[in-house]
């Protein structure tokens, strides 16, 4: 009986201890990051033979767990994308680094030389606030450009950590297959292996699975790439993109392959970055290329339908967008294509006004076919919606040209004209990379280095004959310079032309060609001399390279001739013509400025949206981390009041043995 | 709820970084007074914000085009109120030169004085801006507007141009005015000058000689008559009535083709000597034109195609680039089908999923940017329209025949002797045969002849039967001839000539130095005195007239100015609205963040106290 007391005192004293124990450890591991409280279990012994602690439980929810695991890769998505975007917003909208004040500038720069074309040093800080326009170009492409460099430096050091982590979780799942085996408790070597897991959570979503009732755990990406499995994990790599050589691209090396997990990779910090990148970043570096393209185009268009101050032919402002070098750069093969590099690879911009700030992959999808994916939109162009031509001169938008026999192809869509020539013939599946508007911010340079170049005057002179009666008034609009109408002779117009308006009901003119004044002839462009054309107010007439129009009522007998603008010098028409493109809808969007403002408010909607979507996960983790707290966290006054309960159970324990001594002394006394 | 005690620091602490962010967000909109710090922190006001701001600027940009413009037209107005003044003393002198008890050297001095007068207001003319830009010289400011010329008269060297400066979005104004506009105002005598018509390679004018007005009532009565009628240049017409014995008609139309002079029969008149024509007080003397410079009629014809125009070219040029030449088949002339076959293809052109269109006879159809005027086309006419760019020069006039003319005047005559007089013959070209065939106006064959001296076609001189033999002594000029081509041709010749009227513009700095001229000649005979009273009379006229024309424009200045006036106050309060607009989005309300900042204080401070309160609450401290 005694004996039965003194067993069941000593148990009871070690099953007291060892909770003791397990308080102690709560206790000292209170702050640990990724501890989680344990509790012993008490069992009660057989026939009244006293108690045993059963086991040391880790309270843990696995429900919770894998909550906060898909909370943190939310939250930190959210919290990468909150902080570039944030960035990229502020670039764009401020006005030391955004375009908006440096178009104003520049226009507003402009009106000194419309209000004074004669003066040289308005002209002259014309050209430095054009320089400067060109300067704003490059600088924020390079900005932006440079964040693409931050970002691959981010996923390198990401993918180090990942590496580190799973080399841990491998190790883990070691130790503990081997503590399992031995029996040895492990409490701890899991709470280090979850919060590897988790912090793998806040790199990147991940899904686990247990293996041997969670004896160990592997860890997928994406569609089921593996990154640990047992004991073996595989390791995250880094390298340059195909074909954008500048950005770098995530992989999964598994035995001897890669697999390129970037696109697989949507939530975490890392897959933050990969959003961020593809879609702000980016587009936001096409979008201002392609405002590039635009001024760059359609300013030198205009600027090319003038005379300067020595009465030539305006050249080009800005550089051209279709300057050789340009060409080349828009089109980058797939290094993983088959057969020899192209031997002509060109994308021409025929119509900037159509061009979307996208990029564009051109696929041979099977024999004799290709299609074109615009991939802004994931828009498929496929062949067969286009049309074909015989003569790739014919070649227009909507259409195409191709020689399978020996490689030749032009197609235009979307304002752009692409032309591939690879010897031999296209391979099946090769993959081409267009990137229309990628460089025209890049490219963007200052043609003029002159003031007295800039042409700010209208190379046809009106003049009215001063006996007109009618009260008509003559404008002239410049269409192509280029005509035989421009270029025929040096500063000349081919042939100089009078409108003589004749008295006929309705009111009819004809136009004569005055090369020489004393023997003007009707003019006749080929298609029959322009006589008795019956007028009507606002009519044009097409010259071959500039339109004539009269507004009002002339009156039988009023004569308007047209020549060339020599001397001219006080002629501002075509800087305000110039002036006038800062008003002009462009593109799809609108003006050069509006087009710029939609990237800000896309830019900073997204922004906005990223924050707000940030407070919320943010909201979801700590309401989660709470929860998950409040199942697994150490509570001190929960641990000081165990600490008593066991003190005093292990008091009475004690006094369990001294009872049995004291029964057994008065046996022994007593016999 | 279990509370884990490392969650219970954590979030004390988180509450406390939270206060602290607001509390920091305040301080910033305090400190900038702006709401926000980026586009994201509200996009869509930020937006409103961009817009607004780059109204900003585009206002201060105009407010500043208006200021310059002020200037400038500031400075014209005070030139030609100097100049103004100059006119009223010029004035003054002319009227004072007119006193008939002046002798030659009281005017001799008058003379000089307007010498003086002119060379002021040469000087005014010539007027700089402060960048060194002729005021008054149009577009040319680098080019001095008023030079004396080797006669010691004025040139004007400027043109009509006229700057505009942009005040508003879509506003604006003319920024000054020419000299051409200001100066050039003075009419002066009427010019006569004559042209040809351009399709006769003869000189029509030949025919018109001294063309004159006798005096200036003359002058004002064809004056009035052309300004009446709104007659435009006047076309002169010389026709041969006869040709054996040669007689001629000539008749006047105005610019439109109307007849303003009906065909009058001068007989033979001019075999004997000039005719002289009295028309509205223009005179001129006719003489007999050369035959050979005389132009024939003609209207060309080919199967049922009339005549091709252009009205679009961009539209032409696109479908060229397309198909090329065009080629014009009709298929059936009773169900009024045609066909347009490609010369790229060789096919028929698909427009709109068809290939075979319908034609009304005498109508037109019209493709691609051309439009071509049908007669009565049948079945197998076919006609080739060539591309405009692959052949910008080629004349696409329906005929290849480019001219008619007279080879042997001699042969002509007789000719044209038989045939009816106004009568007209077709020539009709097979080109499969190699022959043409000639028929008078009532249809009746003339002969058929061998096509053989092309380009140079002398008609009825190789016959395919040798018994014809119609000889009509002209030559046809063609280029490539078509199979069924038709030319009709109207056998009596005639000749075109356009009698241009115009004042010549003379500017009041010629006016004033003619009266000088005149004023310094000595006035020996009544004659001479007549003369210097119609020269004191016109050069009143030119003075008024000048006058008038810087009144004018002196007014349009004055408005002008009031309009920006106008303008910039518009601007001023559009700037002020914006302003304020701009100011209410972004603006921070500071007594509303003040009071936000202090509330923030106050929870912060209450996080703070409560943070204290808990952590000294432990079991520990209560076991002993």
């Amino acid at each position: 009986m005694s004996f039965g007391l003194l067993n069941i005192g000593t148990q009871a004293l070690n099953a007291n201890s060892s909770s003791l124990a397990v308080v102690g450890q709560n206790i000292a591991n209170v702050n640990t990051e990724g501890y989680n409280r344990q509790t012993a279990n008490w069992a009660t012994r057989e026939g009244g033979n006293g108690v045993v602690v059963s086991s040391v439980e880790r309270i843990v929810d696995q429900f919770l767990a894998k909550q906060l695991r898909g909370d943190s890769s939310t939250y930190n998505f959210d919290d990468q994308k909150a902080l570039y975007s944030s960035q990229l917003d502020n670039i764009l909208a401020s006005a030391s680094s955004g375009l908006d004040g440096a178009i104003d500038k520049f226009f507003t720069s402009m009106q000194n030389i419309v209000d004074d074309p004669t003066s040289i040093p308005n002209r002259n800080l014309f050209l430095e606030d054009t320089e400067a326009l060109a300067r704003r170009f490059n600088t924020l492409d390079d900005t932006l450009n440079s964040q693409i460099d931050v970002l691959n430096n981010q996923f390198s050091d990401i993918s180090d950590k990942v590496n580190v982590l799973t080399k841990q979780v491998a190790q883990l799942n070691e130790k503990i297959q081997l503590a399992d085996a031995k029996g040895t408790p492990a409490n701890e070597l899991y709470d280090q292996r979850d919060q590897a897991i988790k912090s793998l959570s806040e790199i990147m979503e991940i899904s686990v699975s247990s293996n041997n009732g969670g004896v160990t755990e592997s860890i997928f990406i994406g569609s089921g790439v593996p990154l640990v499995v047992g004991i073996d994990a595989n390791e995250m790599v880094v390298s340059t993109g195909n074909p954008r050589i500048n950005q770098y691209e995530i992989s999964v090396r598994i035995g001897n392959n890669s697999v390129e997990v970037t696109d697989q990779i949507k939530s975490g910090q890392l897959g933050g970055l990969i959003d961020y990148r593809d879609s702000m970043l980016n587009p936001a570096i096409n979008e201002i290329g392609r405002i590039g393209l635009v001024l760059a185009e359609t300013m030198n268009a205009q600027h090319q339908k003038g005379v300067d101050l020595n009465g030539n032919l305006g050249g080009e402002l800005f550089n051209d967008i279709n300057d050789p070098s340009a060409l080349r750069a828009r089109i980058l093969p797939n290094h993983e294509n088959k057969g020899p590099t192209p031997s002509k690879q060109y994308v021409y911009i025929t119509d900037i006004t159509q061009v979307e700030a996208s990029d564009y992959n051109l696929k041979f999808t099977s024999i004799r076919d290709f299609s074109i994916t615009r991939e802004s939109d994931g828009q498929v162009i496929k062949m067969s919606q286009l049309t074909q031509v015989t003569d790739p001169q014919d070649v227009t938008d909507g259409s195409y040209y191709v020689d399978w026999s020996t490689g030749e192809l032009t197609v235009s869509v979307d304002g752009f004209r692409t032309e591939l020539e690879v010897d031999g013939g296209f391979r099946l599946n090769n993959e081409y990379l267009i990137q229309p508007a990628r460089y025209g911010a890049r490219d963007f340079d200052v043609q003029i280095n002159a003031a007295d170049q800039l042409a700010l005057g209208s190379p046809v002179r009106i003049t009215e004959n001063a006996n007109n009666q009618g009260n008509g008034i003559a404008l002239v609009e410049v269409d192509d310079v280029t005509r035989p109408t421009f270029t025929t002779g040096t500063q000349q117009l081919t042939p100089p032309v009078e409108v003589v308006f004749n008295n006929t009901d309705p009111l009819s003119y004809t136009v004569y060609d005055i090369s020489d004044p004393d023997n003007p002839v009707p003019h006749d462009q080929g298609y029959g001399p322009m006589k008795d054309i019956s007028f009507t107010a606002g009519d044009s007439i097409d010259m071959d390279g500039y339109t004539i129009t009269i507004n009002n009522q002339p009156k039988p007998g009023d004569r308007f001739t047209f020549d060339y603008n020599s001397d001219g010098v006080s002629d501002n028409r075509n800087a305000l013509a110039m002036s006038n493109l800062q008003s002009q809808k462009l593109t799809p969007q609108g003006t050069y400025q509006q087009s710029y403002d939609v990237l800000v408010e896309t830019v900073s909607s997204q922004t906005a949206n990223a924050k707000v979507n940030l407070s919320a996960s943010d909201a979801m983790l700590q309401s989660t981390v709470n929860q998950f707290a409040s199942v697994s966290g150490v509570n001190m006054d929960e641990e000081a009041a165990k600490l008593v309960q066991f003190q005093q159970g292990y008091q009475a324990a004690a006094q369990l043995i001294s009872a049995s001594q004291t029964i057994f002394d008065s046996l022994l006394n007593s016999l | 709820m279990r509370i884990s005690t490392q969650q219970q620091y954590a979030n004390a602490v988180r509450n406390m970084q939270r206060n602290q962010s607001n509390l920091a967000d305040l301080q910033n909109q305090v400190a900038t007074g702006k709401k926000f710090s980026q586009p994201s922190d509200n996009p869509l006001v930020s937006s409103q914000v961009v817009k607004l701001n780059r109204e900003l600027s585009e206002l201060e940009k105009y407010q500043n085009n208006v200021e310059v413009t002020q200037r400038r037209i500031e400075l014209e107005e005070t030139v030609l109120g100097d100049i103004n003044t100059a006119m009223d003393r010029l004035r003054e002198v002319t009227i004072r030169a007119g006193d008939a008890a002046l002798n030659d050297n009281n005017r001799a001095s008058i003379a000089a004085e307007i010498r003086q007068i002119v060379d002021s207001m040469a000087g005014l003319m010539n007027t700089k801006d402060a960048a060194g830009e002729y005021i008054f010289s149009g577009n040319k400011g680098f080019q001095q507007p008023y030079t004396q010329n080797a006669l010691g008269r004025y040139d004007y060297n400027g043109d009509d141009g006229q700057r505009h400066i942009q005040v508003g979005s879509t506003l604006t104004v003319p920024a000054g005015d020419s000299g051409f506009e200001l100066f050039e105002s003075v009419a002066g005598a009427l010019q006569i000058s004559l042209n040809s018509d351009p399709n006769s390679d003869g000189q029509a004018e030949l025919a018109i000689q001294n063309a004159r007005f006798a005096s200036t009532a003359a002058e004002t009565q064809f004056k009035d008559y052309q300004k009446l009628n709104q007659t435009g240049d006047l076309q002169f017409e010389i026709s041969v009535e006869q040709a054996d014995p040669l007689s001629y008609s000539y008749r006047i139309l105005d610019s439109g083709g109307n007849e303003l002079q009906a065909a009058q029969s001068l007989g033979g008149a001019l075999s004997s000597g000039p005719v002289a024509v009295n028309f509205q007080g223009l005179q001129f003397d006719l003489v007999a034109p050369p035959l050979d410079s005389l132009e024939f009629e003609t209207s060309a014809e080919v199967s049922g195609v009339q005549a091709v125009s252009l009205t679009d070219r961009t539209a032409a040029e696109s479908f060229a680039k397309q198909y090329g030449d065009v080629t014009i088949n009709f298929t059936d002339d009773l169900l009024k089908e045609y066909e347009l076959v490609s010369s790229v293809t060789g096919l028929p052109i698909d427009i709109g999923g068809t290939t075979t269109f319908n034609y009304v006879d005498n109508g037109t159809i019209s493709y691609g940017g051309i439009e071509v005027q049908l007669g009565t086309p049948v079945t197998g006419d076919s006609f080739t329209v060539q591309a405009p760019t692959t052949n910008p020069e080629i004349t696409r006039q329906v005929s290849n025949v480019t001219d008619v003319e007279i080879v042997d005047t001699a042969q002509f005559a007789t000719f044209s002797t038989a045939m009816p007089v106004g009568g007209k013959m077709d020539v009709v070209f097979d080109t499969g045969a190699g022959t043409y065939e000639l028929f008078d106006d009532g249809g009746v064959s003339l002969g058929t002849f061998n096509l053989s001296a092309l380009p140079d076609v002398n008609l009825g001189t190789d016959p395919v039967l040798p018994s014809v033999a119609v000889d009509t002594g002209l030559k046809l000029e063609t280029g490539t001839l078509v199979d069924g081509e038709r030319l009709t041709i109207n056998v009596p010749p005639r000749a075109q000539s356009t009698i241009k009227v115009e004042p010549e513009q003379k500017n009041i700095l010629d006016v004033a130095l003619d009266l000088a001229e005149v004023l310094e000649t000595p006035v020996l005979s009544q004659t001479q005195r007549n003369e210097l009273n119609d020269a004191l009379a016109t050069a009143l006229d030119g003075i008024d007239e000048a006058q008038e024309r810087i009144t004018q424009s002196t007014a349009a200045i004055g408005s002008r100015l009031n309009t920006l006036e106008d303008i910039k106050s518009a601007n001023e309060d559009f700037k002020l609205y914006t302003k304020t607009t701009l100011s209410n989005l972004e603006d921070a309300d500071l007594t509303e963040v003040i009071t936000e900042l202090q509330l923030e204080q106050t929870l912060l401070q209450a996080s703070q106290t409560v943070f204290g309160k808990v952590q000294s609450l432990s079991l520990f401290d209560h076991i002993r």
